[in-house]
This record gives C-alpha cells, sequence and structure tokens, in this order.
C-alpha cells in the first residue's frame, strides 16, 4: 500500500503510441501509473521499463478491455494503490481496415465494445476511486467520428459513440467533480499508418494546415493539459487536435 | 472447466465458436478446414476467437504462446497452412491439461 494522497493515473491502451506519450507526461509528475495493454507484454514490459527511472510506480495490466474481468483487476490495483484514481486516460481502438458494408456482425460488436464500451466499463469500475479524488477522464476519439474514411471498418462509428458517451458521462459524473472529455486526435505518425489505404498519408499532409501528421507528443500534450488543473471548468468536451485537417 | 474435457466436446465447443465469429456453416468447420484460408478469418477475427475460446475453457491464451504453438513464419505460409480446426482443437486440449491436469 502507499499513502492515499499519492496520484495515481490508470491508462488504457498505455503501451499503445499515444497511451504511452501520456505515461511519459505524466510520468514527470510523479504519479503512479497503472498501463492496461492487450497482449504485448515485451513492449508493455519495455513501457514500464523506461517509465520506472521517472515516476514511484508502474503496474502493468494484461487484458481485452472489453472483458470486466480486467476492470476488477483494474480496479483491485487502485485500491492497492491508495484507492484513488486521479486520472484516467481511454486511448484503445481496434478496426479490422475495410468497407463498412463489408464488416461483419462479430467484428462489428468487437470493435465498439473495445473501443468504446470499455470507456464506460472503465468509468462505471472506477466510479468511486474517480470521485474520491475529484479526477478527470480523458478519451482518445479520431477523425472518423465525424468524418469519411476510407476502409476504416467500424472503428468510425465506434469513435462517435465514444464522444457521445463522453458527453453523458460528464453530465453524469459532473456532481462528482470528476470531468470527462475527449481528444478528437488527426493522423499521426505511428505503426498504425502501415495499414491505412496507399497515398492517404499525403493526402493528409497535403490537406493540413499545418502541413505534418501530428506525432503522439502532439496529443499527449493536449490529454495531460484536459487532465490538469488549468481545464478544471472544462467537462464534455472534444477538442480537436489535428493541425487544423478538420477545417479543409 | 475440467481437466476431463473429451476432445469430441472441445471440438464441438470451438466449431460453435467458429460458426459465431465467422458467420460459417458448421459443416465447413471440420478439422482439416485451415482457419484463415479455408474458413476466411481475418486478424481481427483471430482476436475474437481467442477472446472466446479463453472464456468457453477458461485458459489464457497469450500471442507467444500462439507464436510457439503454430509458428512465425506467416511470410513462408506455413503458419497459414498449420492453423487448422484441428490443430487449434489439439492447442486447446494441450493447454486444458496444462491448467487443470
Amino acid at each position: 500500500m502507499v499513502e492515499p494522497a499519492a496520484r495515481v493515473s490508470v491508462i488504457l491502451g498505455g503501451t499503445g503510441s499515444i497511451g504511452a506519450a501520456v505515461a511519459r507526461r505524466l510520468a514527470g509528475t510523479g504519479a503512479a501509473l497503472v498501463l492496461v495493454y492487450l497482449q504485448d507484454r515485451a513492449r508493455a514490459e519495455a513501457v514500464a521499463a523506461e517509465l520506472r527511472g521517472r515516476t514511484r510506480e508502474v503496474r502493468l495490466v494484461e487484458g481485452n478491455v472489453a472483458d470486466a474481468v480486467v476492470h476488477e483487476r483494474i480496479g483491485r490495483t487502485v485500491a492497492d494503490l491508495g484507492g484513488h484514481c486521479h486520472n484516467l486516460v481511454h486511448s484503445v481502438g481496434l478496426t479490422s481496415f475495410k468497407p463498412i458494408l463489408r464488416v461483419r456482425p462479430n467484428q462489428w460488436d468487437l470493435i465498439l465494445e473495445v473501443s468504446a464500451r470499455s470507456l464506460l466499463d472503465a468509468v462505471s469500475a472506477l466510479a468511486e476511486p474517480l470521485a474520491a479524488a475529484h479526477g478527470s477522464v480523458v478519451a482518445i476519439s479520431s477523425q472518423g467520428a465525424s468524418r469519411f474514411i476510407p476502409g476504416y471498418g467500424a472503428l468510425g462509428p465506434a469513435k462517435a459513440a465514444l464522444e457521445s458517451l463522453v458527453r453523458q458521462l460528464a453530465c453524469e459524473m459532473a456532481p462528482r467533480a470528476v470531468r470527462v472529455n475527449a481528444v478528437r486526435a488527426g493522423l499521426i505518425e505511428s505503426e498504425v499508418l502501415q495499414y491505412f489505404p496507399t497515398g492517404m498519408r499525403e493526402a493528409v499532409v497535403q490537406r493540413t494546415p499545418l502541413g505534418r501528421l501530428g506525432t503522439a507528443d502532439d496529443v499527449a500534450a493536449v490529454v495531460e493539459f484536459l487532465l490538469g488543473p488549468a481545464a478544471s471548468w472544462i467537462t464534455g468536451q472534444v477538442l480537436e487536435v489535428d493541425g487544423g485537417f478538420s477545417l479543409t | 472447466m475440467s481437466g476431463t474435457t473429451s476432445p469430441e466436446q472441445i471440438f464441438e465447443k470451438v466449431r460453435g465458436i467458429l460458426v459465431d465469429v465467422l458467420s460459417v456453416e458448421a459443416g465447413r468447420v471440420v478439422p482439416e478446414a485451415r482457419v484463415i484460408l479455408d474458413l476466411g478469418a481475418e486478424s481481427i477475427d483471430l482476436l475474437d476467437l481467442r477472446f472466446r475460446v479463453e472464456k468457453a475453457f477458461d485458459i489464457h491464451i497469450t500471442k507467444d504462446d500462439l507464436a510457439a504453438a503454430f509458428g512465425q513464419t506467416i511470410e513462408t505460409g506455413e503458419y497459414l497452412a498449420r492453423f487448422t480446426v484441428g490443430a487449434l482443437c489439439g492447442y486447446v486440449e494441450q493447454r486444458l491439461e496444462q491448467v487443470h491436469g
């Protein structure tokens, strides 16, 4: 057990590009980090090893965030860290890159469960620790929530559901002094790019007023802002972080 | 899930899962059918399949376990050919013996 006053941050998808970038920023604040990842243990151990020198505690939780068992494990880990959850970050997305008309029912269900419903599961499981800490929640959305992206499968609808869920949760958790927001990220430089249609990267850069793709840290910096006290009067909002892409 | 699950029971459960996940007719799910090449599983389906098999048999399957069981040489096609319904059932049987004795 650690002292109850210690800051605790839970990051779903904590070893992915954006999740790890958020973890690096929060590590600088000395928070205990709980990083939740799906299956790549070697990668998770590498991220944890990097962070352990920079913050007081890093815990790893492996599993599918659409599975209630994982949320029980996260809840037990937070309890062991003092029972307060100051920050919850949802940086999870799953899709099958293909036209939406070719998405099968089981694929739709899995994509929506992992990419959207898992935020509800996480906030439900951590409602008391979040309220105890007057915590803040940030979900990572994407451009697909509001516009057509070729071959994006069911992830666009899932992200739209995620954003709507953010607004619902923001209002329902506000009386408990818990804020809930989202960042709608543009295309960033990451390994996921390999799954997008050929030529898409160049097309996006050309359409982006700031003339480049984002980095994971471009997004993480805004997440850190929304989690922190400077955003204490912001809740239920979706902030575009896309180099101006959505304006064109 | 007890350690006494018979190979026939494992096959029936795995077949039911594959029918649900891949929307294929049960008759196509035979031991020699290749999950990717014959039944059309995509990468997201393999994840779904893993989650459902874990739940159905109360076992934990890691990425490393699967790589060890079926090989990682996707480039040569070896993995695609080796990943049959029968091989999947054999893998589940082996894991049940390891976990439940």
